[in-house]
């Protein structure tokens, strides 16, 4: 397998950041340390597999590189690591979206296992990152909610309206919709039919949110092909548990495919 | 009374209900904040609603905030919610908009009864500049734009711990609400307006 190569964009490569770029060099990864300086960054990021932001040293001030790096992630879909500094990182995160982001390091940071953390998302095969899962929901509180209980294991990206819901999927396949069936003005089979009439987006996994009585409703627009429905008046967990189970249906329909 | 506290008791809700129904004591707590920031903003669409006869609309509002009330253990509130919900088909229009307007005064009780735990009006605000003022809206904008609640959350945050010019008092309470309840489009519209508005305010 060819070397995974990572950019490591730090301040000042001081102890820490030299202890982290020898824990994290391997025969599978090509570590470049780089300037937090655009120019320099679009110098050595063709190729790169991933990004390192070791946020501290006043990093988290300058703007135009941190929203530069969230748009090299998300365009090429390179993997992003944050590792907090000596000044927090809420400012970096305030900046980037939760889905570019793979994984934070808070302090305080063990250097050493943050290393082998990353290494391990880069060394198995392929590349590993979060599912993303667009819910669409027009109720704020339903949308915050399936965040907070989803977002531990998956990026959890939030649309309140069906326009808005596109907006998204036109700039990134998720890899589940999680969808309202009754919302205002367009309602979720209206979505659905949307999604399902564009070529590129007609196979996107979709899992219909209803409310009790409406099963039947639900289960009459079947021939849209949504993979299920889920009720709202499930338990956080339970909602979670249909989520994972899903996601592992999938995995092992995929591989009795390549068989 | 410190705000990351809950209460054992909160009038009208049951807060271990509250707590299962959200996951945790922290979406708990801030479900609370949340449903407050709106009581003002959803009951007047309610009212609008039965103001221009729009049923539908209004059951779709009812129906929200049924489930909404659910998950903060509002019970009695999501079981009034719900009955106005169901009259929907069976029942004239005015008979609807009868019982819609009793729970109405119901659901705007909830702002005395919140408003001490979701009420940070008791912090001091600092002065910011007008451009400072404007990047935050800015920032705002771009944050929802990107579909980045965490970052639209904390700008928001930021934007309330600030001294606001008394012309755009209403418009940052409204932001706030619309935050709060993730309404992406009208966000990103509002704060196109207040950036404009801010140039004569400062």
């Amino acid at each position: 397998m060819a070397k995974m190569k990572l950019l490591l964009v730090r301040s000042k490569a001081g102890f820490l950041v030299k202890s982290f770029a020898k824990y994290i060099a391997s025969d599978e990864v090509d570590l470049i340390e780089v300037d937090p300086n655009i120019n320099a960054i679009n110098a050595v990021v063709d190729g790169a597999d991933g990004i390192i932001v070791y946020a501290g040293f006043g990093i988290e001030e300058q703007k135009d590189v941190i929203v530069y790096i969230k748009d090299k992630v998300i365009e090429e879909s390179l993997l992003l690591f944050l590792i907090e500094g000596d000044y927090g990182i809420e400012d970096t995160l305030s900046l980037l979206t939760s889905q570019s982001v793979t994984h934070i390091f808070r302090r305080p940071v063990d250097i050493k296992e943050a290393a082998l953390v990353i290494r391990d998302y880069v060394e198995q095969d392929g590349r590993k990152s979060k599912k993303t899962i667009l819910v669409l929901d027009d109720s704020g509180a339903m949308l915050r909610n399936l965040k907070s209980w989803l977002g531990s294991k998956y990026v959890v990206v939030p649309a309140n309206s069906g326009i808005m819901a596109i907006k998204y999927i036109s700039r990134k396949i998720p890899d589940l919709v999680l969808l309202d069936y009754e919302m205002p003005i367009v309602d979720g089979k209206q979505v659905l039919e949307m999604i399902r009439t564009e070529t590129e987006f007609a196979d996107i996994p979709v899992i219909f949110l209803t409310s009790k009585g409406d099963k039947e409703t639900v289960m009459g627009t079947m021939a849209l092909h949504p993979q299920g429905y889920m009720l709202k008046s499930l338990s956080p967990s339970e909602i979670v548990k249909n989520v994972d189970d899903f996601f592992e249906r999938n995995e092992n329909e995929k591989k009795q495919k390549k068989i | 009374m410190n705000k990351n506290q809950i209460p054992e008791q909160i009038e009208g809700i049951d807060v271990q209900a509250g707590i299962t129904n959200s996951g945790s004591e922290e979406i708990f707590l801030r479900g609370l904040v949340d449903f407050y920031k709106l009581i003002e903003n959803k009951s007047s669409k309610i009212e609008s609603c039965m103001l221009e006869g729009k049923v539908r609309e209004l059951i779709i509002e009812v129906h929200g905030l049924k489930n909404t009330a659910r998950m903060i253990g509002a019970l009695e509130l999501s079981e009034k919610f719900k009955k106005v919900e169901e009259m929907e088909g069976h029942f004239d229009d005015e008979e609807i908009f009868e019982s819609t307007d009793q729970v109405l005064a119901y659901y705007k009780s909830f702002i005395d009864i919140l408003k001490p735990i979701a009420d940070s009006d008791n912090d001091e605000k600092k002065h910011i500049s007008k451009d400072d003022f404007i990047s935050l809206l800015t920032t705002l904008k771009e944050a929802m734009d990107d579909f980045n609640l965490d970052g639209a959350d904390k700008t928001m945050k930021e934007l309330n711990s600030v001294v606001i010019p008394d012309a755009l008092v209403s418009g940052i309470k409204e932001l706030d609400a619309l935050v709060a309840d993730v309404a992406m489009e009208e966000v990103i519209n509002l704060t196109e307006k207040l950036i404009k508005e801010s140039a004569s305010c400062f």
